[in-house]
């Protein structure tokens, strides 16, 4: 086991995801706060392992209320009950890299634990509702984003999406306000990456700073724009309903192939379920590559703008 | 192959789709991701390759009978360090064909003139190729050239391996395929191997690229089942792009029979 790092006198209160999180180090891209806190983030000391896993991944174990995420000797997280995350790490891992792995695994993991659907995806908003951009790892759902920011929408999340209902509607909690953008699509943007903080050392990504615009902790979902890539034509958008919208909703989730292992498979159902009965779902294709990726944004921005 | 190998474990499969044929490539971020809570993307090359042995531990594992998984990196990186488990792998098929033929195939993957395959497989610009580590639907991927990437995985000793020639797969198909399908662990009739060969003949790929697509197929490229000529490259390359690989692979071309004793290509 490492030597976990003292911890620090200071915590810092902070609101992202619709949580109010007490951290044992400060993130400047989330909203301070003063609590009270629905979770509580500490570092300590984290096992090896986890008594009785029902399922144990390449870096992770899982079983109902409790997970054990092992990056390696350096840094160990442990998600409990959807209200205490432990990280375990060593002086030799950066901030940075807490910082990533808390915000995407661990919050994603507890969000599970809470009953909420932590999507894998970007959000931008028009002032009145959101978007989520989904789909899979590399598909281009941040750049996506950032091209809709440049066109006038605003940030609202990057990575994680966390939804809940309210009122009868599905809404999506704000994140941190950066988007994660890989060293291409800076250039692609004409970004300068002199002055922004890679996502965690030893990896090409940056840390792109972004103003959330709007004071609301939330926002109704006008949509989920499942994005994919093919080779065959400029672009393509279907709307999916019955079975398959449940079906392929389930998936987006951060992740939803181990919901069964987390014991949450019933009530994650349920609530994927109560998100296709009020939010539209849009399968959209776009031809692989930069050649076309303008045109490609212009074609998803007049299928989401509002009726 | 994979086709192949597709249509004799599951012989019923009722219509064949390309895009559904699975068993995708080992790089391929979805289904490694799929694997756990982890995404692929936040790790560094050092961490994946610790989590790609350990998931494919965890596929063969959940695998419960004969899986595949197509693989371009070479045996080894560039640091020498294994990139397969010795524990979740039965067998490597190394399936190898003519550089001289490659040249032109590889060069209409990418959309670009011939000269790009021959420098591909030569790697003039430095002797390894790493995709970007941020491509988009893959991992990073170490290939070494071609001599360094085909014998790295002949000379290993860690795993049982079955060298496959392509040029064998289309003059002496039963024979080949039987081989497969054998040393895979595959329990199969004559007449299913048959059969199976028939289902993934080239010109069936090929027809059922132009009726259904392919999403395998690089975005320049006209198809990604091209020609599949043996010896094309005698039409497709000059002189000087037939002696650049000829100089530098010479040793491993003769070593699987594409050139004879005096160096002259068969």
């Amino acid at each position: 086991m490492t030597q976990p790092v003292q911890p620090t006198s200071t915590f810092h209160g902070h609101r992202s995801f619709g949580l109010t999180l007490n951290l044992p180090l400060h993130f400047p891209a989330m909203t301070s706060s003063q609590g009270p806190f629905d979770v509580e983030v500490r570092y300590g000391a984290v096992p090896d392992t986890l008594t009785e896993p029902v399922y144990v991944g390449p870096f992770h174990q899982l079983r109902p209320e409790c997970a054990i995420f092992k990056l390696d000797d350096r840094l160990k997280f442990m998600i409990e009950r959807g209200n205490l995350i432990t990280i375990d790490r060593s002086g030799e891992i950066d901030d940075g890299s807490v910082r990533l792995f808390l915000t995407n695994q661990a919050i994603a993991t507890l969000l599970h634990q809470r009953g909420q659907l932590a999507f894998h995806g970007a959000a931008v908003h028009d002032g009145q509702e959101a978007i989520i951009l989904a789909g899979h790892s590399g598909i281009g759902k941040s750049t996506f984003a950032k091209n809709l920011i440049k066109r006038g929408w605003h940030f609202w999340t990057d990575e994680i999406a966390a939804v809940a209902q309210k009122n009868g509607r599905s809404v999506v909690y704000r994140g941190p306000a950066e988007l994660q953008l890989w060293e291409n699509t800076l250039r692609h943007f004409s970004l300068d990456q002199a002055g922004l903080e890679t996502v965690r050392e030893g990896l090409g990504k940056y840390l792109v700073p972004e103003s959330i615009e709007q004071d609301a902790d939330w926002l109704n979902i006008r949509a989920i724009v499942l994005i994919d890539q093919h080779n065959t034509a400029q672009y393509c958008s279907r709307i999916l309903g019955g079975v398959e919208k449940i079906a392929r909703l389930g998936l987006q989730t951060y992740r939803g192939e181990m919901v069964g292992p987390m014991g949450i498979r019933n009530r994650h159902l349920g609530e994927v379920g109560a998100v296709a009965a009020n939010v539209e779902l849009m399968e959209y294709s776009f031809y692989r590559g930069w050649d076309h990726y303008d045109q490609a944004v212009d074609a998803l921005e007049k299928l989401i703008l509002p009726d | 192959m994979r086709i192949f190998l597709r249509l004799l474990v599951e012989p019923g499969l009722p219509e064949l789709d390309l895009d559904q044929v699975g068993w995708s490539i080992f790089s391929g971020r979805k289904s490694l991701d799929s694997t756990g809570i982890i995404k692929t993307a936040d790790l560094t090359n050092e961490e994946l390759l610790t989590y790609r042995t350990k998931a494919q531990v965890i596929w063969s594992d959940q695998a419960g009978g004969p899986s595949f998984r197509k693989v371009h990196d070479a045996y080894r990186d560039q640091f020498g360090r294994v990139q397969f488990s010795p524990i979740a792998t039965r067998l490597a098929i190394c399936i190898v064909r003519n550089p001289l033929d490659i040249a032109s195939s590889l060069s209409n993957h990418y959309g670009l003139p011939v000269q790009h395959g021959v420098d591909q497989l030569n790697q003039t610009a430095g002797g390894v190729m790493i995709k970007t580590p941020n491509a988009r639907s893959q991992l990073p991927q170490y290939y070494g050239d071609w001599s360094a990437h085909t014998t790295s995985w002949l000379d290993q000793t860690d795993l049982p391996v079955l060298l496959i020639r392509y040029e064998d797969m289309k003059r002496k198909p039963f024979e080949t395929f039987a081989a497969v399908a054998h040393r895979s662990g595959i329990a199969a009739s004559s007449n299913d191997i048959l059969k199976a060969i028939e289902g993934s003949s080239f010109q069936r790929l090929k027809a059922l690229e132009e009726q259904q697509g392919f999403s395998e197929k690089p975005p320049h490229a006209q198809s990604f089942f091209r020609a599949g000529k043996v010896g094309g490259w005698r039409d497709e390359l000059n002189e000087e792009q037939v002696h650049s690989i000829i100089r530098q692979h010479h040793s491993t071309m003769q070593r699987l029979g594409y050139l004879d004793q005096t160096g002259e290509p068969l």
